[in-house]
């Protein structure tokens, strides 16, 4: 075997400046294929008429209704953005909070994942009892931003390097300042892979908001569509939305990839010695988890009960924590029945995202082609609100409870995508030359090098996953399904039976924040053997 | 290597991240009260300058004017609720905000839409975010009650409710008995109607529920043999797409019921009786409009109410009829439209819910004011 010197490897960096490929060629056959495809399936009627051609779909937009698109876009837009900084920037302060104050980290993860979890159906008379009906999809974008910004800025301010730590504590700072100075500039890759993420979630979040009664918006056009069964409209005003998506996915693409020359792109969890040092029994964290917790849920149903007896709060909008529940201990066997259900259309809706997100994130990262060509449409799926999917999805495979997990997949798959493509290119530049140099193949590098780095990226998109993937399941429970969590939800609280219905979001709740820990904990497992 | 300074870097990053911080909730704030402004009817500056056309639609031209010699001080406002968005439904609405109607007997309103999550309207305005509101029929209101509220009806738009049963033109259905062993289609909740509609003709509620969203493609794809449907709404929306279907509202499969029932809570009725005396008078005047010329609420919808949901014409040119056809019975021509009878009431409506399993039920004594119309028609 020849060691191959330099000679190959420059002759092959110029082949690519000369012919961009990935940036240039790729995207752009993909995406005329995409609408090649798209013009087929219009003109053939695919989905009983619901499939029009381009054309058709982009015609309200730039026809006689231009303005009442625009003022929509333009109010859609604003309401999703205001939400993105406000939910994204609490997430920020409270991943710093919980990564400063050792104390507190505990739970504020589990009130994070709590707020992840709360269906934002359930939320809507809260939100309108004290926000007013107005702010409604910027409060439901924040929602649905604060969860992925978190979860990816605690994972950024772990993911500076040991040494880094030792040497600060050995020179004697305070926790503070190694968290300034080594944690908060190691954090930003992992931080925009959060907003990469939150931007299009924003943007869903801010339609499903103005369905609470919103004077305008893409969440009305998309309305109004439905019910006078105009399917173009319907594409036109999806379009919108997930252009708008796209777009900002793709400024904040751009920004990290400027960032991860200067910062890396290595997020294992780290412990510093001391940590390490000072681990302790299992036992005595098992009981201060279950401790933390219990103090949790009891501030929580505190708060609850002072809530409604000061601001005077009608049973109506919200029951009391007593009368919740005597229905959960009076009918067990129908939560447990419902939850079963619930948990095998999330395990389902998971197996199934995760698998398809994996298998196209490394298609894309052999194949550049793919890669140029799938990406933006992945983003312009993600960023799609579910709402406006979910009438083609039924239309396609049927009102059935199929469906409703491959509408659950759907809202899993992206995470997982982003991750797993995020990890397949954190295989360190120098790891990479020196194998190549010794003449390993593509493919023997990519099983010895780039997946193994990748393992640790693609176990946090899991996690993150595994957290969505109930809420995901709920959703379309909540849209077609006939049985669950979602649907007893839907039940109860359109014939104003308040108990089971907070019931039933607790029990979401509870389920949801149950997975996402049991996720967090493989996680964790992982991240020490790959460090 | 480079001259990049580390401390600099984070002072500058923690500025903005501080000021995203308390930028935000201030960019929120500020940018929702001009939504609220703008969603408050822009028509209370367009009233009172169309204080002295009562018959023609005001078009959106704006002129401010004071009070004009037929309109009488405004005792108030009144937070209307629907529970639906902008639609010819509220025809009545529009015409009386439109036209002057509403302010001619001292009464300021706010018409707020829904939407498909919006909370039902009995729990708005439990919540306090408006004073009256709409009920797709009473069964809301009677749960709604049975929690601790104290609405109280007042009268009601249509004489018979327009929620009942849409099918394909050629499936047999004529009687409750033909609904047996079919697969009916609805939307999460309906399941309580359409065993209500089974027990009250001595049937037991035998049939597969469907569950579906606001897209009638079921029906036509052949997922479900019936759909609950508005008789105004779907059947119309489906025959001007091509498709030919039947429909009959749930009273005539003998659960009867009123349509888009008007209420509010007794603590306001009593608070602000003369208030609401003149807002029922001044609705009155735009149910009547809307019976004059069944086509002037439609500019009104695509100009104004409606200018950002893009309202089909079509249907909406359509559906209005359907609607008005709503508004009489005999009980009306003899008492006036939006009346409900209480001796109806007890006699046919709540036989019909007691039938469905609902216990506990009032009596018109207690659910029924209609002092209240009855003032506002002698106006």
């Amino acid at each position: 075997m020849t060691i191959a010197l330099d000679a190959p490897v420059v002759a092959s960096r110029t082949w690519r400046h000369r012919w961009p490929l990935g940036t240039i060629i790729a995207p752009v056959v993909g995406v005329g294929l995409v609408l090649t495809i798209w013009a087929i399936g219009g003109r053939a009627g695919w989905g009983s008429g619901m499939v029009v051609t381009p054309a058709e779909a982009i015609r309200p937009i730039v026809g006689s209704s231009r303005d009442v698109y625009m003022r929509a876009t333009s109010a859609t837009v604003w309401s999703a953005f205001r939400g993105l900084v406000i939910g994204s920037a609490l997430a920020f302060v409270a991943a710093l909070i919980a990564a400063t104050v050792p104390a507190l980290r505990r739970a504020i993860s589990r009130l994070a994942a709590i707020a992840n979890a709360a269906p934002w159906v359930a939320v809507a008379p809260c939100l309108l009892v004290i926000l007013g009906r107005d702010r409604g999809p910027v409060a439901v974008a924040a929602i649905a931003v604060f969860f992925f910004v978190f979860v990816s800025t605690s994972i950024g301010l772990g993911s500076a390097p040991v040494a880094a730590h030792d040497v600060l504590t050995a020179l004697g700072s305070s926790r503070r300042v190694r968290v300034l100075s080594v944690q908060l500039p190691a954090c930003w890759p992992s931080v925009l892979d959060g907003l990469k993420l939150g931007a299009p979630a924003a943007m869903a979040g801010a339609i499903f908001g103005e369905w609470y009664g919103a004077p305008r918006g893409l969440g009305v056009l998309l309305l109004s569509a439905m019910q006078s069964g105009r399917a173009e409209r319907l594409w036109a005003a999806s379009l919108l939305s997930a252009g708008c998506g796209l777009v900002a996915f793709g400024v904040l693409a751009a920004v990290r990839a400027a960032l991860v020359p200067r910062y890396g792109a290595v997020i294992t969890q780290s412990q510093t010695a001391a940590e390490i040092a000072k681990g302790g029994s299992r036992l005595r964290t098992t009981v201060v988890e279950l401790a933390t917790v219990a103090v949790l849920v009891v501030g929580m149903v505190a708060a609850w009960w002072i809530w409604i007896d000061a601001a005077d709060i009608s049973p109506l909008v919200v029951p009391r924590p007593s009368r919740v529940w005597h229905d959960i201990a009076g009918s067990l066997s129908e939560y447990a029945r419902a939850t079963g259900s619930t948990l095998a259309t999330a395990a389902i809706a998971f197996l199934l995202g995760s698998f398809v997100g994996m298998g196209a994130a490394v298609v894309a990262s052999r194949i550049r082609l793919f890669a140029g060509a799938a990406v933006p449409m992945i983003v312009v799926l993600a960023a799609t609100p579910i709402v406006a999917l979910f009438p083609l999805e039924a239309r396609i495979f049927g009102t059935e409870p199929s469906t409703v997990r491959i509408l659950a997949a759907t809202m899993v798959f992206f995470p997982v995508f982003v991750y797993t493509r995020s990890g397949l290119a954190a295989a360190s530049r120098s790891a990479t030359d020196v194998v190549t140099a010794l003449g390993a193949s593509t493919n023997k590098r990519f099983s010895l090098l780039t997946v193994p780095a990748a393992v640790p990226h693609i176990v946090s998109g899991c996690r993150i996953a595994a957290g969505s993937s109930v809420i995901a399941a709920v959703v379309g429970e909540t849209l077609i399904g006939s049985v669950g969590l979602g649907v007893q939800f839907t039940y109860s609280y359109r014939l104003l039976h308040m108990p089971r219905a907070f019931g039933a979001a607790i029990a979401i709740v509870v389920v949801s924040v149950a997975v996402f820990a049991a996720a967090g904990s493989i996680e964790r497992a992982v991240h020490a053997r790959w460090s | 290597m480079n001259t990049y300074n580390r401390r600099a870097f984070i002072g500058h990053s923690a500025r903005l991240m501080g000021g995203a911080v308390i930028l935000g909730p201030l960019v929120a704030a500020c940018g929702s009260d001009d939504k609220k402004t703008e969603s408050t009817s822009a028509a209370t500056s367009l009233t009172t300058a169309a204080g002295t056309e009562t018959t023609t639609a005001a078009t959106t031209a704006s002129t401010t004017a004071g009070t004009t010699a037929s309109s009488v001080a405004s005792l108030g406002k009144v937070r209307t609720q629907f529970n639906w968005v902008a639609d010819v439904e509220w025809a009545a609405w529009y015409l009386g905000d439109s036209n002057g109607l509403f302010t001619k007997y001292g009464a300021d309103v706010e018409l707020i839409s829904g939407g498909p999550n919006t909370p039902a309207v009995a729990q708005v305005l439990a919540s306090g975010a408006a004073d009256f509101g709409v009920a797709s029929d009473e069964l809301q209101l009677i749960q709604a009650n049975k929690e601790g509220t104290d609405y109280v009806i007042l009268g009601a738009m249509y004489q018979r409710s327009p929620f009942g049963y849409c099918w394909l033109a050629d499936t047999p259905i004529s009687t409750a008995k033909d609904l047996v062993g079919k697969k009916i289609g609805g939307v999460q909740g309906d399941q309580v109607r359409i065993d209500a509609v089974f027990k009250v003709n001595d049937l037991e509620p035998d049939y597969t529920f469907v569950p579906m969203n606001y897209d009638p493609q079921p029906l036509v794809d052949g997922d479900a043999d019936v759909i609950t449907a508005y008789v105004t709404n779907q059947p119309i929306q489906l025959k001007l797409k091509g498709v030919e279907t039947k429909s009959a509202p749930f009273s005539d499969f003998g659960l009867k019921s009123y349509g888009d029932v008007l209420f509010a809570s007794k603590k306001y009725i009593d608070a602000n009786r003369d208030l609401l005396v003149a807002y029922l008078a001044g609705l009155l005047a735009g149910v009547k409009a809307n019976q004059a010329d069944p086509t002037a609420v439609i500019p009104l919808l695509t100009d104004k109410y409606g200018k950002d949901a893009e309202i089909d014409v079509a249907y909406s040119t359509a559906g209005n009829p359907a609607y008005i056809a709503l508004y009489d019975s005999d009980f009306t021509k003899a008492n006036g439209l939006l009346s409900v009878d209480p001796a109806y009431f007890d006699s046919d409506v709540l036989p019909g819910y007691a039938a469905a399993g609902e216990t506990d039920l009032p009596t018109a004594a207690t659910l029924v004011d209609t002092t209240i119309l009855a003032d506002a028609q002698k106006l």
